[in-house]
C-alpha cells in the first residue's frame, strides 16, 4: 500500500526551513521524514528515494555557511551520500543545503560566499531554466520565479570554471537579473549524473499562487511553480502516476 | 606558543569608507575586511595549519596568511576590533567548541582570538578617529589602530 | 584559584534593626532597586519570622518586586488632575486595559482564549487553533548596545511565546524602533557616549536580522519611526506571533512535578536585567552596565524550540515558562506560585565555575526555558533534547506547602512564602493634564488655497520623508518568507515594491489567515487622548483593508515614557490610556496583552532628555476565507477608485505639518460609530467580492496613499478632489495631506460600482476617481483645475530612495 517514494529531511542544529520543506514534499505525494542529524544513520538515508538538506543556519554557519555541518557529516557518515547517489539516489540541496552540498564536494567546485553588498537579501527573483529535461525542472517553463533569502548566495569558482560548467550543462539555473553577483549568474548547480542538485532559491516558498508576491500573477490557475518542482520528481520517482502539467486547472490546496 | 593568520576574501570588493560613518563622507579611501585569528597552543603547528585550511579556511574564495605582520602592504591605517572577554563570540565559540569535539588532534588549544582588521586604503583625507567613534562601542568591543606607511 | 565549588556561597543580610536610611542604603547598595516603602515590607516581614533574609531571598524579592516584572506603575493608584476635575485611577491596566477586555469578553464569549495571566495572550482562530502575539520593548539595552539590545529582545519575545499555554509555536514577528534622525547632526549629540540615530537604526536592524533569520521565523511586519525627541532615548520592540492548539492553553503544576531547564546554560551574563531595565539612563550607563550586555544565540534558542514544540506535540509538558527577567528566580516563582518548589542549585548546568548561589538563581543568560514534567517523562525529555543537541536537566520539584525553596549543597538560601511574594505594596502617584494653548486646539484651514502651489513637490517631499519612504533596505534584511506561510508581505505587487498595510500569514491546519499590524502616532502628542484613540483605528484599519473582519480583532498595548514621577509625563499618559481603553472598547477589540516602559529618560548636564510619549498599538486580525486576503496597490486600469470616511481641517501631528514645520492645527479625532460602520460595510463589500485592492490612509494623508496604491504601476490615475467626503471645509491641502482617521482608499471594477456605492448609502463615502490604460500618471484635480500630476514612476523613485543614502 505504501508504495509513495520517500524524502528523508537532514536537519542540522540551525536548520529552518525543513517545515515547509516537509509541507512541499508532503502536499506533493512523498512520503515524508524528518531527522536531526545526531539521530541520522547511513541505513536511513540509503533506504530513502530522495535526500534533502533543507535551508537554514546550520550550527549558525558562523565560521561559513555550510562549512561546520560539512565537516560533522564527513564524521559521521563518511562517504555515505555519494554512495546514495551511486545506488541511483536524488539528493536536493536547498540554499543552505546547497551550500553544504558545495563544501561536501558532491557539486561542481565553487563557493557561495557573502554578497557583494554584505546584507541579507529577502525577495522574488526571476531565474532561467537551464534544464528543463531535469526531474526537478521538467514541468517549469523557461522563466520562472522564486523567492530568495540569504546573505552567501554569491556562487563563486575559480577562473573559467563557471562558463565551463554552463557548457557541459551543469548549471541548471541562472538569475535573470544577477542580484547577489554570482559567477555566470548560477542560482543553481547538479553535478554530473545529475542526481545531485543544489539551489539557492526557494520552490518549496511557492507552493500555491497565494504564495506569489503579485495577486494577479498569471502562471497557473491555483498551483506556485513549487508545487510543479517537487511533483515532477514525485512523478520521476513514482512512474506509475498520472503527469501533471501546470496548464492542467487543480482543485484548491489548503496550505 | 602563538600561530596568527590572517584570511582574506579575493572576490569582496572594497567599500567605500565614508559608507561606515553616521555622516557618510567622501573620505577618499576605501576599506578591505579580513578575518584575524590568533591561536595560544601547544602542541604540533603543522596540524594546527591543516586545521585552519580545512575549517577556517574557504580555498575557493580566500587566501591564507600565516603571519602577525599585515597581509597588506599599503594602507593608510587598519582598525582592528574583537568584541571584549566576556561577551559570547558565536564565531569563537563555533571553532573553540569544534576544536573540542575532535579527538584526533594532535595539537591543544589554549586560547584563542578571534577578531576583524579594517584596512583603510588610499590617501585619506581623515584620520582613524571618526571611524573607531562610528565602528567601535567600547561597551562590547576592543580595538586597535596601526597607522600604515601610506600617506594620511 | 578554583572557587567555592561544592558550597554554596550565600550570606545572612542583616535587616531587622535597620533605620529607613540604612534600609535605603542597603537597596542603593545592592542595587535592589527598591523604594523605602518596600525595604520596610521586607523588613517587617523578616521581623515576624524572626530572623534575616539571606542574599539570594532579597535578591528574589528585589526582581519579584521590579517594575519590569510587576508593572507597580501600571497597578499603581493614581490622583490624576485635568481641567475638568479630580480623580482617583485605581490601576492604569485594570481601568484602561483589563476592564475593556473583560467586557469584550463577555460581549463575544469564546474569542479571547487567554489574556493577561500568561506568557501571551491568545485569541480563537478556529475550533482547533488559537492565535496569540506578545510585544516587549528593550529600549535601555538596545541604547547602550543596539545590535546586541535588539537581538536579545527578539530573543526574549520569541520565548515568550514559546512559554505560552504548554508551548506555542511562533510563527512570526515584527519590530518597531522609534529612532532619530538618520541625518542628526553628531555634533548636536552632547552628551558623546550617546550612539547616533544612524548607528542605532544599524545595529538594532542587524541584531533582528541574526536572530530572526536564524530562528527561522519571518519578521513579516513593523514601523520605523524617526524623531529628534529619541535621539537619547532609542525605543526597540519585538514581538512575535504564535499558534497553539486550543487543548494546550491551559497549564497547571501538581505536587511531584519535576522542573526542568532546557537550552541554554547559566552563566554570570546578564545579571540584574529586570531591574536594570527600570531605571534611567546616564553617561555612566554605558561602562556600569557592561554586565547586563549579552549576546544573543539564535541557534541555542531555535535547538531549544525544536526540542521543545516536539515535546509538546508528544504531550509531554505540563507547564512551561520562559527564564526572562529574573532568570530562574522568576520562572521557579511562577511555578511555585500555588503549590511551593524546591530548587537544586548545584543541579543547573553552568557556563563557568564560581558563579554564587544567587547569581545562578538570579542570572539573566539568555536562551533557557523551565517546564514541569511528570516525573516519568524526565528521561524521555532529556533524550530529545540530546536528540537536538540541546541540554535539559532536571533542577527541581513541585512541593505542596506553598513554599519556595532553593538549596545549594545541601544549605537551604531561600524560603519564602509565595503569597509574600507576590504582594509588593502598592504604589501612589501623582498627574495632571492641562491642555494648554500650544497644545492643539487651533482649527479652521490649516493654508489658504492656491492653485498655484506646488502640491506635486510637496507630494515628493512627504514620499522621501523619513517616516513615509521605503522601508525596503531594512525589509529585504530580513526573511519575511520563511516557514512559508507569508501570503500578504511587507512588500508585494508586480515588481516586488508595493507597501503593505497588514501582513498576511497562514497556519498549517487552518482555513482561516492572521493579518499583523502596528501602529504609532507619537506626532499626535500634543492631543494624547486623541492620540490614543487614533492609534487603536489605525491599527485596526490596518487589519481591516488587508481582509481581517473587524469583529474578530485582538490587540496588545506598548506604553513607553519618560518619569512617571514627573505628574505631567504621567498625566499624558493617563490620557492616551483613557483614549485608547475608550477606542478599543467602541471598536470591540479586546487587549490580549501589553507592556509598559517607564524612565526612559537620560541625564545630561543640560538637563533631562525625554521622549515623546509613545503608544505602540499592535493588531491581530482574523481572516475569514483566503478570498478575503487584500493587497493595497492597484490592479486594473478600467476601475474605479473609492474613498470611505470624512476628511477633515486636522493638520496637526501630521508628516505635512511637521514637514513644513508647523506646530499648530487640530490633531484628528475619532468617531466610534461612524467609523466602525464604515470597517464593516467595508468587510461585508470585501466578502461579496467587490474590492479589488484596498489601503489605508495613515501618514501623508490622501495623496500619499494615492501614490501608494499606484507604485503598482499598472494604471493612471485620475482624481477628482472635489468629489471626497469632508467635514468642516478642509482646504485642498487639508483634503490632500490631512490625517484624519477611519479613511479607507479601496478599488472597485465598473461591474461593482453602482453595489458598492448603494451599499455605502448613508454614510462618508465618494468615487474619487477612475483608472486608466492612456497614461501613467496620477493626475489630481478640482473641478477643472489640474492640482498635481506626475508620473507615478517618478513619485515611486522618490519613496524608494528617501531612507537609501542611510541605510
Amino acid at each position: 500500500m505504501e508504495k509513495r517514494p520517500e524524502a528523508l529531511l537532514l536537519k542540522f542544529p540551525g536548520t529552518n526551513c525543513d517545515v515547509e520543506t516537509a509541507r512541499a514534499l508532503d502536499t506533493t505525494g512523498f512520503r515524508v521524514r524528518t531527522i536531526p542529524f545526531k539521530g541520522i544513520s547511513e541505513e536511513a538515508i540509503l533506504q530513502c528515494r530522495l535526500l534533502v538538506l533543507p535551508g537554514g543556519f546550520s550550527y549558525g554557519d558562523y565560521i561559513m555557511a555550510g562549512r561546520l555541518a560539512q565537516l560533522k557529516l564527513e564524521q559521521a557518515l563518511g562517504d555515505a551520500l555519494n554512495r546514495f547517489r551511486d545506488q541511483g539516489g536524488y539528493i536536493l540541496g536547498i540554499c543552505n543545503g546547497f551550500q553544504i552540498l558545495v563544501k561536501l564536494g558532491l557539486l561542481p567546485s565553487g563557493s557561495l560566499i557573502a554578497h557583494a553588498d554584505g546584507r541579507f537579501r529577502c525577495q522574488w527573483v526571476k531565474l532561467r531554466n537551464h534544464r528543463p529535461d531535469h526531474p526537478f525542472l521538467r514541468a517549469l517553463p523557461e522563466v520562472v520565479e522564486f523567492p530568495i533569502a540569504c546573505a552567501e548566495g554569491r556562487f563563486v569558482a575559480a577562473p573559467g570554471d563557471a562558463e565551463a560548467y554552463l557548457d557541459k550543462g551543469l548549471v541548471t539555473l541562472t538569475y535573470e537579473d544577477n542580484v547577489n553577483g554570482s559567477s555566470a549568474a548560477i542560482a543553481g548547480l547538479q553535478d554530473e549524473s545529475g542526481r545531485v542538485f543544489g539551489m539557492m532559491p526557494h520552490p518549496e516558498r511557492f507552493l500555491t499562487r497565494a504564495h506569489h508576491v503579485d495577486p494577479d500573477w498569471a502562471g497557473d490557475p491555483d498551483r506556485g511553480w513549487g508545487y510543479y518542482f517537487f511533483r515532477s520528481m514525485y512523478e520521476e520517482l513514482n512512474p506509475a502516476t498520472e503527469p501533471e502539467k501546470s496548464t492542467e486547472s487543480s482543485q484548491a490546496m489548503t496550505l | 606558543m602563538r600561530h596568527i593568520v590572517e584570511i582574506l576574501n579575493r572576490f569582496q570588493p572594497d567599500t567605500d569608507a565614508g559608507r561606515l560613518l553616521y555622516t557618510p563622507a567622501d573620505t577618499g579611501m576605501t576599506c578591505r575586511t579580513t578575518r584575524r585569528y590568533a591561536f595560544q597552543y601547544t602542541g604540533r603547528l603543522d596540524s594546527l595549519q591543516d586545521f585552519v585550511r580545512t575549517v577556517l579556511l574557504d580555498p575557493i574564495s580566500e587566501d591564507l596568511h600565516e603571519a602577525a605582520r599585515p597581509c597588506l602592504d599599503e594602507f593608510a591605517f587598519y582598525l582592528d576590533i574583537s568584541l571584549k572577554p566576556g561577551l559570547l563570540d558565536l564565531e569563537k565559540e563555533a571553532v573553540v567548541q569544534y576544536v573540542r569535539d575532535r579527538q584526533d588532534a594532535d595539537w591543544t588549544l589554549e586560547t584563542l582570538s578571534v577578531g576583524r582588521r579594517y584596512y583603510f586604503l588610499g590617501t585619506g583625507l581623515i584620520g582613524p578617529e571618526p571611524f573607531i567613534r562610528d565602528m567601535v562601542n567600547p561597551v562590547i568591543h576592543t580595538w586597535n589602530v596601526v597607522h600604515g606607511t601610506a600617506l594620511v | 584559584m578554583e572557587p567555592l565549588l561544592y558550597k554554596s556561597t550565600h550570606e545572612i543580610v542583616e535587616i531587622r534593626d535597620r533605620s529607613d536610611a540604612a534600609l535605603e542604603a542597603l537597596s542603593a547598595q545592592r542595587k535592589l532597586s527598591l523604594s523605602l516603602e518596600d525595604m520596610r515590607a521586607i523588613r517587617d516581614h523578616f521581623k515576624q519570622l524572626r530572623r534575616d533574609p539571606t542574599d539570594v531571598e532579597l535578591e528574589v524579592l528585589a526582581q519579584t518586586w521590579s517594575e519590569h516584572c510587576k508593572h507597580r506603575i501600571f497597578n499603581a493608584v493614581i490622583h490624576h488632575t485635568t481641567d475638568n476635575g479630580k480623580e482617583v485611577i485605581h490601576g492604569l491596566f485594570s481601568r484602561y486595559v483589563r476592564c475593556v477586555t473583560e467586557e469584550i469578553m463577555e460581549r463575544k464569549p469564546g474569542f479571547v482564549v487567554s489574556a493577561f495571566h500568561d506568557n501571551a495572550g491568545f485569541i480563537r482562530l478556529d475550533d482547533t487553533w488559537a492565535v496569540g502575539l506578545k510585544v516587549e520593548t528593550h529600549n535601555h539595552p538596545s541604547a547602550i548596545e543596539p545590535y546586541a539590545g535588539a537581538n536579545t529582545g527578539l530573543g526574549g519575545v520569541i520565548r515568550d511565546i514559546l512559554g505560552a499555554g504548554k508551548a506555542a509555536r511562533p510563527v512570526a514577528s515584527l519590530d518597531v524602533f522609534c529612532l532619530g534622525n538618520p541625518d542628526t547632526d553628531p555634533a548636536a549629540l552632547k552628551d558623546g557616549s550617546v550612539i547616533h540615530p544612524l548607528g542605532v537604526l544599524r545595529g538594532v536592524v542587524k541584531g533582528v536580522r541574526d536572530y530572526g533569520n536564524r530562528m527561522g521565523l519571518p519578521t513579516i511586519a513593523g514601523s520605523i519611526y524617526f524623531d529628534d525627541g529619541y535621539c537619547f532615548n532609542p525605543l526597540v520592540f519585538c514581538g512575535t506571533a504564535g499558534v497553539l492548539p486550543l487543548d494546550r492553553i491551559e497549564k497547571r503544576v501538581e505536587p511531584g512535578y519535576r522542573i526542568m531547564v532546557l537550552g541554554g546554560r547559566t552563566g554570570r551574563d546578564g545579571l540584574r536585567g529586570a531591574t536594570f531595565s527600570s531605571a534611567s539612563l546616564d553617561s555612566n550607563s554605558r561602562e556600569d552596565d557592561q554586565g547586563a550586555v549579552q549576546i544573543g544565540n539564535p541557534i541555542e534558542e531555535k535547538k531549544a524550540a525544536d526540542c521543545l514544540l516536539r515535546a509538546a506535540e508528544e504531550g509531554l509538558i505540563r507547564f512551561v515558562t520562559d527564564c526572562g527577567a529574573g532568570g530562574l528566580s522568576s520562572a521557579t516563582g511562577e511555578m511555585a506560585a500555588e503549590h511551593g518548589a524546591s530548587i537544586y542549585l548545584d543541579r543547573v548546568p553552568l557556563k563557568e565555575p564560581g558563579l554564587s548561589s544567587w547569581e545562578i538563581f538570579l542570572s539573566e543568560s539568555q536562551e533557557r526555558m523551565v517546564l514541569a514534567v511528570e516525573p516519568d517523562d524526565v528521561e524521555r525529555m532529556r533524550e530529545m533534547a540530546d536528540l537536538y543537541e540541546s541540554e535539559c536537566v532536571e533542577i527541581g520539584t513541585i512541593n505542596n506547602d506553598g513554599f519556595l525553596r532553593v538549596f545549594h549543597h545541601g544549605d537551604e538560601l531561600c524560603c519564602l512564602d509565595g503569597s509574600f511574594l507576590h504582594t509588593a505594596p502598592r504604589k501612589t502617584l501623582v498627574s495632571t493634564y492641562t491642555t494648554s494653548p500650544e497644545s492643539g486646539t487651533v482649527s479652521g484651514p490649516y493654508m489658504p488655497d492656491s492653485v498655484d502651489h506646488d502640491y506635486t513637490s510637496d507630494l515628493h517631499g512627504l514620499l522621501r520623508h523619513f517616516n513615509v519612504a521605503s522601508r525596503e533596505p531594512v525589509i529585504r534584511e530580513y526573511d519575511h518568507e520563511v516557514l512559508g506561510q507569508t501570503l500578504v508581505k511587507p512588500l508585494a505587487g508586480p515588481d516586488g515594491h508595493c507597501p503593505a498595510d497588514g501582513t498576511v500569514f497562514g497556519v498549517d491546519g487552518s482555513a482561516r489567515y492572521v493579518a499583523m499590524g502596528v501602529s504609532l502616532l507619537p506626532a499626535w502628542h500634543a492631543n494624547p487622548y486623541r492620540m490614543g484613540r487614533g492609534t487603536v483605528d489605525e491599527a485596526i484599519r490596518q487589519l481591516v483593508v488587508s481582509g481581517a473582519n473587524p469583529d474578530r480583532v485582538a490587540l496588545l498595548d506598548n506604553f513607553c515614557i519618560g518619569n512617571p514621577e514627573d505628574p505631567h509625563v504621567l498625566g499624558a499618559l493617563v490620557e492616551t490610556a483613557r483614549g485608547m481603553a475608550e477606542a478599543a472598547e467602541a471598536c470591540g477589540a479586546p487587549f490580549i496583552s501589553g507592556k509598559d516602559s517607564f524612565y526612559n529618560c537620560y541625564e545630561t548636564p543640560q538637563g533631562t532628555q525625554s521622549i515623546p510619549p509613545t503608544l505602540l498599538i499592535s493588531g491581530l486580525g482574523i481572516i475569514d476565507e483566503r478570498a478575503h486576503i487584500t493587497r493595497s496597490f492597484i490592479r486594473r486600469t478600467d476601475s474605479r477608485i473609492c474613498l470611505a470616511g470624512l476628511t477633515r481641517p486636522e493638520m496637526g501631528g501630521s508628516v505635512y505639518a511637521r514637514m513644513t514645520g508647523a506646530t499648530d492645527g487640530d490633531v484628528p479625532r475619532w468617531e466610534a460609530e461612524q467609523t466602525m460602520t464604515v470597517y464593516r460595510r467595508f468587510h461585508e463589500a470585501l466578502r461579496n467580492g467587490w474590492i479589488l485592492s484596498a489601503h489605508d490612509l495613515s501618514e501623508g494623508g490622501l495623496a500619499v496613499a494615492l501614490a501608494e496604491t499606484g507604485f503598482s504601476l499598472r494604471a493612471g490615475m485620475n482624481i477628482q478632489l472635489e468629489a471626497v467626503p469632508v467635514d468642516g471645509g478642509p482646504s485642498i491641502t487639508e483634503r490632500l495631506f490631512s490625517e484624519s482617521t477611519g479613511r479607507l482608499l479601496f478599488e472597485v471594477a465598473p461591474a461593482h460600482v453602482d453595489a458598492v456605492t448603494a451599499h455605502f448609502h448613508g454614510l462618508p463615502f465618494a468615487v474619487i476617481g477612475t483608472m486608466n490604460d492612456n497614461h501613467d500618471r496620477l493626475v489630481v484635480g478640482e473641478r477643472d483645475t489640474v492640482l498635481l500630476d506626475e508620473k507615478i514612476i517618478h513619485l515611486k523613485e522618490s519613496w524608494k530612495n528617501g531612507l537609501k543614502p542611510y541605510y
